[in-house]
């Protein structure tokens, strides 16, 4: 995904949500909020979103903690992840038992035999099995939240009818394949063809996929390639259902990897495949937005992963900080172990927050929570990874051998930030999709600029601020007086974060795009923005059930060295806006990159 | 065939468990409960007895607070294949065997069962007696710490019953009751299907006369933290020490 798709992909989940399925819009009649962040970039505090908190209800909860209990002593019982990783492979007997459990149909429609599960019970039933073995969880979000995903999103009730039954019960697998040789983030520059067989009932598909996770197993194949056609409508890319038994379809060889190396990863090559008509999800020429709209959901399973993943690492941590000694005291009493227990803690209560705040905004069906997601992925899969790599600092040594779990944990933590969208893609994802809404406003100025006269009072408003002020919320009334202080940074840089997209459209015009330096910082500012609010909503929540503050202490002891964490961050993107040395860093890598490398002597 | 098995919710055996401020119970906030796990055990297999046999309804019956934690465990036993449950609403668990065994009766009396379930004792307070006074109070024979699957014939019920230092075979007509110890099955797996059609199934609450119990807690005391061990010396020079401390301190001589 390159910048332009960025925008792109912005562009496809405001149409969606402009359109929200005539289900929701029957049912609802009102006009759907907006999302949260994207009113954020306006300046606008859109907290009607986020608060209340969401809440599963009674039934839903119940049934999730049955359930999660259940698959928990599974995997307890039954995985070995150690081994999974040393023979590089999975069980049989492991998948069959999750498909016994009924992992394989969370996802699946009731009418198919599924369960059809909410966001917010998949992304806790997916957190469990991390904590056993990450190639597992992996290969089965593989097959969940990307595999199966247009099907379930896009797919016709006769592909339904035809895939449903093997997939539901783990006997297909299922394989999500987008990337290729010449194109990874920028998804757009696919080559895999499909042309129209002369008969009309198929398309014939020649191209070669790469790192297909699940592909040395899978039997269902969600694969994308570019219509051979002279028709507008047609181009772009088309989203296709290819099987396995299809003739020219053929798996690369297993790819080795750093981590998770119990799940599969190869090639997927297609040669003259035949893909009847039928096979195709969705509309024609409309794979960009479909994949886009997958990844959206499945970079919120990920975030699920990693927030479930990492409550064995802190286990772990913690107790063996508080039973090794060291100068005749447990590690635990030192100040600097102390520090990192605290700080794991913290970022796991500020993921979790954010996960399931966006997981709510997902059940709901009628909000644009696709920059909520990408914020969710980049901000949990950094977090994890600087969890486990800690972890790994605490068991000192131990943490570097393979006798413990951390080494292996820490090799399959490092891809989290590179698949689904890598975290620099995101982040420019999050802050061009944030801008585009702000950009929708300035090209009303643009108009008014046209037509002076008609609009000098539209401008003049806009100049003395009065346009803002008179349709953006600029406070924040519904969290609790408890939580004013940590409400109070929220409210300060929402308007902060407004002013530097304004700032920046304004110096930048249509540049902006190619301003990564500032585009970073933007999204950073974004990030901090929306987990600190997922926090404040969720501690309000919990006054508002009637809990005390003192009920609260370890929440609110959480929120408040998160509020501390996030509002250094949000200082320091926002002022390195203005105060940095990005010509310098342009420079010094314009050096290394002439000089093929590092560019002075060795010092002697 | 109606089966009945009384199960009790007890904590999580995981839980820490932490004392009320009363100083007598346990204090349930932030408790998981679960059903006790011989309680389990007796639901798993009256669910067996069920999958053989045409024409068997198994329900459950608890005694606790009308509150989601007990739902839970309900749901739990409905997950596992019980057709319905009944909640005798109680403030708490912790009454006498006695008590909590004649509110029992009362409820199980109206469902008037063939076969009565119990697990052989509930692991939180372990008394051990409410499936002998419940089935007493009912006037049915019962078979006590039944080890390995009943021999269910039409008319009679054959059980195997570890008592110490032996076996009993024990036979009665129905309707009747049985006690059941650990080996008797296994839980089996349970998949998120039958979770689903648990929320489904009915729950009865009732309420319950119960009378004053003649036993009751004085004080609950969490097990003092043990303490490292210590070397305190080396060689035969160490022992008139060690004795001294074993003697002394560790009051054990
Ligand atoms: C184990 C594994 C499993 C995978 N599973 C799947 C799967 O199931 N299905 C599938 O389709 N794909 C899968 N992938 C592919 C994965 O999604 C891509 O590797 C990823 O999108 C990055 O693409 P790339 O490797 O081509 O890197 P590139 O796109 O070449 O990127 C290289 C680096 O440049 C940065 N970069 C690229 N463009 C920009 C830009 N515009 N601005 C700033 N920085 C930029 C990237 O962030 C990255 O750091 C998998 C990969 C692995 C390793």
């Amino acid at each position: 995904m390159t910048t332009a798709n960025c925008i792109e992909e912005s562009k496809k989940n405001q149409e969606n949500h402009e359109n929200p399925s005539e289900k929701t819009e029957k049912k609802t009649k009102k006009k759907a909020p907006f999302s949260f962040m994207k009113s954020a970039f306006a300046g606008d505090i859109a907290e009607e979103i986020i608060f209340p908190y969401p809440q599963q209800s009674k039934e839903e909860k119940e049934e999730t903690q049955l359930f999660l209990k259940e698959l928990d002593k599974f995997c307890r019982e039954n995985i070995d992840g150690a081994q999974i990783d040393l023979d590089a492979k999975i069980p049989p007997e492991v998948i069959q038992g999750l498909a016994d459990l009924g992992v394989f149909g969370l996802t699946v429609p009731e009418e198919y035999d599924g369960l059809d599960v909410s966001y917010t019970f998949f992304c806790q039933a997916i957190g469990i099995i991390p904590r056993y073995c990450a190639s597992l969880a992996a290969t089965v979000v593989a097959h969940l939240s990307i595999g199966t995903k247009a099907l379930y999103m896009f797919g016709t009730e006769d592909q339904k009818k035809r895939y449903y039954p093997k997939l539901v019960t783990g006997e297909w697998i299922a394989a999500f394949s987008l990337t290729e040789p010449q194109a990874g983030s920028d998804a757009s520059g696919i080559k895999t063809s499909a042309k129209l067989s002369e008969d009309g009932k198929h398309y014939v598909l020649s191209g070669e996929k790469i790192y297909v996770t699940n592909g040395g197993f899978a039997s269902f194949f969600t694969v994308f390639a570019k219509i051979n056609s002279g028709d507008e409508e047609e181009k772009g890319f088309t989203a296709f259902i290819v099987t396995k038994d299809m003739h020219g379809v053929s798996i690369g060889k297993e790819e080795k990897k750093l981590g998770l190396k119990g799940s599969s990863t190869t090639p997927l090559l297609l040669d003259n495949v035949k893909v009847p008509v039928d096979n195709i999800l969705g509309q024609k020429g409309k794979g960009f937005k479909i994949a886009m709209e997958v990844l959206n959901t499945g970079r919120l399973g990920l975030g699920g992963i990693c927030a479930g993943g990492v409550k064995k690492a802190i286990e772990g941590s913690v107790q063996y900080a508080t039973q090794r000694r060291q100068f005749g005291m447990s590690l635990s009493e030192f100040g600097l172990i102390q520090k990192k227990i605290a700080r794991m803690g913290v970022l796991t209560f500020a993921m979790d927050s954010a996960v399931y705040l966006t997981a709510g905004l997902a059940d709901r069906k009628d909000i644009d929570f696709s920059v909520e997601s990408a914020i969710c992925k980049v901000f949990t899969t950094e977090c994890a990874w600087e969890i486990i790599n800690e972890t790994v600092q605490i068991f000192g040594g131990s943490g570097f051998i393979a006798d413990y779990p951390y080494e292996r944990a820490l090799r399959d933590a490092r891809i989290t930030m590179i698949f689904e969208g890598t975290n620099e893609i995101l982040r420019l994802f999050i802050a061009l999709a944030g801008m585009r809404n702000v950009g929708e406003y300035f090209k009303k100025l643009g108009q008014a600029i046209n037509q002076p006269l008609q609009s000098l009072g539209f401008l003049y408003e806009y100049f003395s601020g009065q346009v803002i002020s008179s349709f953006v919320k600029e406070k924040i009334n519904n969290a609790s007086a408890q939580l004013s202080s940590e409400a109070a940074i929220v409210q300060k840089y929402i308007p902060l974060l407004n002013q530097a997209v304004e700032k920046s459209i304004r110096t930048h015009k249509k540049e902006v795009i190619h301003q990564q330096f500032i585009l970073e910082r933007v999204a950073n500012m974004a990030i901090s923005i929306y987990t600190l609010a997922a926090c404040i909503s969720r501690v309000d929540s919990s006054l508002r059930q009637g809990k005390t503050e003192a009920d609260l202490d370890q929440e609110f002891t959480m929120l408040k060295t998160y509020a501390f964490i996030a509002e250094a961050s949000l200082q320091e993107n926002y002022q390195s806006l203005t105060n940095n040395c990005d010509k310098e860093i342009q420079k010094v890598s314009a050096f290394l990159c002439a000089a093929e490398g590092y560019p002075l002597p060795d010092v002697i | 065939m109606k089966i009945v098995v009384c199960v009790k919710r007890v904590p999580d055996t995981a839980t820490k468990i932490k004392v009320g401020a009363e100083g007598n119970v346990i204090d349930t906030k932030d408790v998981e409960f679960i059903p006790s796990p011989y309680d389990e055990l007796a639901v798993e297999y009256a669910v067996r007895i069920q999958e053989n046999q045409s024409d068997v309804e198994v329900v459950i019956v608890t005694l606790g607070p009308a509150e989601a934690s007990t739902e839970k465990v309900l749901r739990r036993c409905l997950a596992i294949g019980a057709n319905r449950a009944i909640l005798i609403e109680s403030a708490g668990t912790d009454h006498d065997p006695y008590v909590i065994a004649s509110a029992l009766a009362n409820t199980i009396k109206e469902e008037s069962p063939d076969l009565l379930l119990f697990g052989i004792q509930a692991i939180d307070d372990d008394y051990g007696q409410v499936s002998s006074i419940t089935s007493a109070l009912l006037d049915m024979p019962l078979l006590w710490g039944v080890s390995e699957p009943l021999e269910l014939g039409g008319s009679t019920v054959k059980g195997r019953c570890e008592v110490d230092g032996g076996v009993e075979i024990l036979e009665s007509s129905f309707p009747c009751a049985a006690s059941i110890k650990g080996s008797i099955t296994d839980i089996r797996m349970c998949p998120l299907i039958k979770i689903r059609r648990a929320s489904k199934k009915e729950i009865k609450n009732v309420s319950a006369q119960l009378e004053d119990s003649a036993l009751s807690v004085e004080k609950l005391e969490l097990p003092a933290e043990r303490v490292g061990g210590r070397i305190v010396g080396q060689g035969a020079d160490a022992v008139p020490e060690l004795f001294r401390l074993l003697r002394e301190e560790a009051k054990v001589l």
